[in-house]
């Protein structure tokens, strides 16, 4: 059966291959740092873009960290969907009345959700 | 060497690699990186083993959803100052002890059974050889087979769990609330 | 005792209490919004009306869900069943403990229809949450296998570690909330790698199965690693009853969190997980060789704990914290009745005893400070009790009552419950250890009736204010409900002990 994992592990190759040259590119013909501290993007989160215009480190609205929770949730929601997406078809009626339940009780969290502003952007 | 076994162990190695890494590196970016290649790493090793779905899960769910989640603080949250952390780095000894405890426990316990009987881990290991599994052995159908017809009280429940979930984010988080006191 | 895929007589009562919850999601998600706008009275935003609509919706449902349990399980009495491929035990005494954890919800609500009120907190999704912990509580003490006994742990626990932290811009709910939530999650970690042990060493997830095998078992590879299943499994669950090594969350999320959840939190998250710690660590065999380790382990830890929780109970001028420290100490005692290992049937019996009767005196003392909270004080510390009975007789005779029926004097229901416990540890030979229990119990006299000292005969300090006239109704039912549970079964236990019995039968 792990036969069939041979594309995966070929994908897996070749995008630590890419990443590695890119990596080893940057090392060859980019700038040389010696301190970190020369750099102050290399301190940023993302180690990236252009330097800050002031100091982010400062509060953000609670409803940045809610979208991100209720992503999570709601894909784990999506991801129980597929072993009946699978065999839904075996399982026939008894399997759809199973996964209608399961619907039953998201359904009524989103609702809960989508009446609370929860997905709002004011 | 059998090519799975091979892959087992260097997915093994990376895994253990990429916890060094989410535990040393400075950077939280890092760390975050560092965990993924973990979880990367243990999905490889959950495939090898035949459990497709738990593999397939891996990578959605943690691979996915949780390291988007982190990332996603990381970049919300943005710790830049040393001070900070190094207030937590000074704890490192207490976990550090403990660990080593944990260890020596286990290597001692584990030297103590294979030189009284070695063949244990192998008889332990001829279960998980994709030789003897069964057809079709944790495969993703088999996986949602078994998930909606004998662990069916589980599914259902996790949905109802899932509610609560959502419910605890929402109202916890109280978007009616304008205002704020000074306390 | 035979097995059944589904039958929805048995399951009425779980049914009726998802269908009320989705109700009430519903009658919330239906309602307009409103804004809650900090300092301003709260009757002008229409949050109080609302508060009191939420508290009859979910005290009226709770006692319908509470009626159905209760004809359903005495209809069901007579079977002993398993239910859905081996997810839940059903019929036979299960229902007594269903009854015991809804009736901590119901006094919880009743308690709690004043402390929304007081606190201006959005009660309906209070109610919510506290009902999906009762729906994860009422399944984990059914749970007959270890996938479920984790699904329900969580279920009981996440919506408690949001209920926690429910008071917003308080700092201290936020800071238990978070403490409460880690310590939380760490825990379920030990539990699922426990659980991921066991499962790995026996093959099987169903606790019965785990355990007839552990029983056989000789000590190899697999009993190592399945003394370090089931030991992971022990903390994961000695966390949530919080026996001392793992008890450090206790003071600071009990003191934290608002008075009813910190007694629905002390009372019947404790039971529900203790109704597990028995299920899967009182039927190993005693001819196994891990009964004497695990004899060993419950003695260790929770004499540990007894004099842990009883002498920095002590110091403590919060009352809430004091409380919270004798928690520590209760679980202590609960925990010591399963050294001996002896009786098996008894043990669980006066285990199940104590925690029943913990329900109604934790609940008596916490309400009696909901009772005399006002709207910006709350009533927490030994100083806020002082001469409170001149004014408020009621209030302090219901403490009085807590405090002896906590401190185990006589004409309570705690008196019946610890002479219970002793009984077990005598009967197992254990004398040195009753000994120091019950020493350590007489020291636990003194913080007790030190609480009703200071409420009759110290002066206040400062004149005592007037509480708040909110919904003091409902505190009054629960109060003088859960006096009526601690003084009647005190006095007559014998009914409660033919109920624990019923309901231990069904945890073997």
């Amino acid at each position: 059966m792990t036969e069939q994992y041979l594309p995966v592990l070929l994908m897996i190759l070749i995008a630590a291959l890419t990443a590695g040259l890119i990596l080893a590119l940057n090392a060859l013909l980019g700038p040389k740092q010696k301190h970190r501290k020369d750099f102050p993007s290399k301190r940023t989160p993302f180690e990236c873009g252009s330097d800050l215009l002031q100091d982010n480190n400062r509060r953000v609205s609670i409803r940045f960290y809610l979208i991100a929770l209720l992503f999570v949730l709601f894909d784990l929601e999506a991801i129980l969907l597929y072993p009946w997406a699978i065999t839904g078809r075996s399982l026939g009626t008894i399997g759809y009345i199973e996964i209608l339940i399961f619907l039953f009780f998201l359904m009524v969290a989103f609702v809960f959700a989508y009446r609370r502003k929860a997905l709002d952007w004011r | 060497m059998d090519f799975n076994v091979l892959m087992f162990y260097v997915f093994g190695v990376t895994a253990i690699a990429g916890g060094l890494v989410l535990f040393f590196a400075k950077h939280p970016i890092r760390s975050a990186m560092g965990l993924l290649a973990s979880m990367l790493a243990l999905a490889g090793m959950y495939a090898i083993l035949q459990a497709h779905a738990i593999a397939v899960f891996q990578v959605i769910i943690y691979a996915g959803a949780i390291m988007v989640l982190i990332i996603y603080f990381i970049m919300l949250l943005d710790i830049q100052s040393e001070e900070y952390l190094r207030k937590y780095n000074k704890l490192l000894w207490a976990g550090g002890i403990f660990l080593v405890a944990i260890l020596t426990l286990f290597i001692y316990k584990l030297y103590n059974i294979l030189s009284a009987s070695p063949d244990t881990f192998t008889t332990i290991s001829r279960s998980i050889d994709p030789a003897t599994a069964p057809e079709e052995f944790g495969g993703i159908k088999p996986f949602s087979k078994g998930l909606l017809t004998n662990y069916l009280f589980a599914f259902e429940f996790v949905s109802t769990l899932l509610f609560a979930a959502i419910v605890a984010v929402i109202s916890i988080v109280q978007l009616d609330w304008k205002g704020r006191k000074n306390e | 005792m035979n097995e059944i895929f589904f039958d929805p007589n048995f399951m009425m009562g779980e049914i009726s209490l998802v269908a009320l919850i989705v109700i009430l999601t519903i009658i919330e998600a239906f309602r307009r919004p409103i804004f809650v706008l900090l300092n301003t009275p709260s009757n002008s935003t229409g949050l109080d009306r609302r508060n009191k609509q939420a508290s009859w919706f979910a005290g009226i449902g709770l006692i319908i869900v509470a009626v159905i349990f209760y004809v359903f399980g005495k209809a069901t009495a007579g079977e002993h069943i398993i239910l859905l491929n081996n997810s839940l035990t059903a019929g036979g005494g299960m229902y007594i403990g269903k009854l015991a954890l809804i009736g901590a919800a119901i006094l919880a609500v009743l308690m709690s229809a004043r402390y929304t009120l007081t606190q201006s907190i959005p009660a309906m999704d209070y109610y919510l949450l506290l009902l999906f912990s009762l729906l994860g509580a009422v399944t984990l003490i059914a749970a007959e296998n270890f996938l479920i006994i984790f699904l329900a742990l969580e279920m009981m626990s996440i919506p408690i570690y949001a209920l926690v932290g429910l008071k917003k811009f308080s700092t201290r709910a936020g800071e238990s909330a978070i403490k409460y939530l880690l310590l939380g999650g760490f825990s379920s970690g030990f539990l699922l790698l426990g659980i991921s042990f066991l499962y790995g060493t026996t093959g099987s997830l169903i606790v019965k199965d785990v355990i007839q095998s552990l029983n056989f078992i000789v000590f190899d590879a697999s009993a190592f690693l399945s003394a370090i299943g089931l030991i992971f499994v022990f903390i994961g669950l000695a966390f949530k009853v919080s026996l001392v090594p793992f008890h450090a969350w206790t003071p600071d999320v009990y003191e934290g969190a608002g008075t009813p959840i910190t007694a629905f939190m002390s009372v019947a998250v404790k039971l529900a997980a203790f109704a597990v710690i028995l299920k899967i660590f009182a039927s190993i065999d005693t001819f196994g060789e891990f009964d004497s380790v695990f004899s060993l382990i419950f003695m260790f830890f929770s004499l540990l704990t007894v004099i842990y929780g009883n002498s920095v109970a002590l110091v403590q001028q919060n009352v809430k914290r004091m409380l919270a420290y004798s928690s520590i100490a209760h679980a202590g005692y609960m925990g010591l009745a399963l050294a001996p290992m002896h009786h098996k049937i008894h043990t669980v019996q006066a285990v199940l005893f104590y925690g029943i009767g913990y329900i109604a005196m934790n609940m008596l003392a916490f309400g009696v400070l909901v009772y005399l909270t006002r709207k910006e004080k709350y009533c927490e510390t030994l100083n806020d009790l002082k001469g409170i009975a001149r004014k408020y007789p009621g209030a302090a005779a219901m403490m009085a009552i807590a405090m002896f029926s906590l401190a185990g004097l006589p004409p309570a229901v705690g008196f019946v419950g610890k002479v219970q416990i002793f009984i077990q540890l005598l009967e197992g030979h254990m004398y040195i250890t009753a000994v120091i229990a019950l020493l350590f119990s007489l020291v636990a006299l003194y913080f007790y009736i030190n609480v009703i000292v200071v409420m009759y005969m110290r002066e206040p300090e400062t004149e005592i204010t007037n509480i708040d006239k909110h919904s003091v109704g409902p505190v009054w039912i629960s109060l003088s409900l859960a006096a009526l549970f601690v003084l009647v079964l005190g006095i007559l236990p014998s009914p409660l002990l033919k109920w624990a019995l019923k309901w231990a039968e069904m945890l073997f």
